[in-house]
């Protein structure tokens, strides 16, 4: 297939990758406004919006790594590094949350 | 002495050895080892976190289902993460490792691999941006509804 039409369809996807990742920010910059004024914001919460914010960020880390490795071919190692370490970063809140969901249902 | 001497020399060619492989099969393994570990990672805490949501979507608000949903398409998008890194590996390695496939196969693999990913990509935020939404709003209108089922007395009161 053309090596065009990858690029294409890769600029696209971060694109709007990065449109929904800074929406989904925004709402949670505004909860977590109104969390923190209600002073009983518990650990579940807190997961939670760290968790958020590390999908977010691997999610911006994926869509700008694509799109920089189009201009620059020598920042993909960058990208993927940082990328691994937002995974593993991801893979522990990740973990923390479902922890805490749980205790909650029970 | 001289004993001595070459037993301290191994490291030194092992590491030399190392560098000539990697120069060899112009691919950086340390580095690959990594990203598929931090990949399998992703699959297992995605996967975890998919399940503690389905379970509180059942026990409470509907809308944690849309972040069920988007964490279990990132499982998949992990495991096409995990595929395209093996692939780029084999392409590489494919003469040393013994593996025959084609290159026409090869191929079509990278290309399903390069079209999937973008794609998957989309759905797994598109979906997180709406099920955030519906959490939000639900948190904002009615808390009580995000980790209760509101009660049949209650909706037709509201109503």
């Amino acid at each position: 297939m053309n090596e065009e039409f990858f690029v294409i369809l890769n600029t696209v996807a971060s694109m709007i990758v990065i449109i929904c990742t800074v929406l989904s920010f925004q709402l949670l910059v505004g909860i977590s406004r109104e969390l923190k004024g209600l002073k009983t914001m518990d650990a579940m919460w807190k997961n939670f919006i760290i968790m958020i914010n590390l999908f977010i960020l691997l999610g911006i880390t994926r869509a700008v790594g694509s799109m920089g490795t189009i201009i620059f071919e020598g920042l993909q190692p960058v990208f993927e590094a940082l990328l691994s370490v937002t995974l593993i970063l991801f893979f522990v809140f990740a973990v923390q949350l479902s922890l805490s969901i749980e205790e909650i249902t029970e | 002495m001289k004993k001595l001497a070459f037993l301290a020399g191994i490291p030194l060619l092992m590491m030399e050895n190392v560098n000539a492989l990697e120069e060899i099969n112009h691919i950086d393994m340390s580095g690959t080892m990594v990203q598929l570990i931090s990949y399998l990672l992703g699959i297992c805490g995605a996967a975890y976190l998919a399940a503690g949501l389905w379970s509180r979507s059942e026990k409470g608000s509907r809308s944690w289902k849309y972040l069920s949903v988007s964490m279990i398409l990132f499982v998949f998008w992990n495991i096409i993460g995990t595929f395209s890194v093996l692939l780029n590996v084999l392409s590489v390695r494919k003469s040393t490792s013994g593996i025959v496939i084609s290159n026409e196969t090869l191929n079509t693999y990278i290309i399903i691999v390069k079209i999937l990913d973008p794609v998957i990509a989309v759905i797994v935020f598109v979906i997180l941006l709406f099920g955030l939404k519906k959490i939000i709003d639900a948190m904002r209108t009615k808390p009580w509804t995000v980790f209760g089922k509101e009660d049949e007395d209650e909706v037709k009161y509201n109503e």
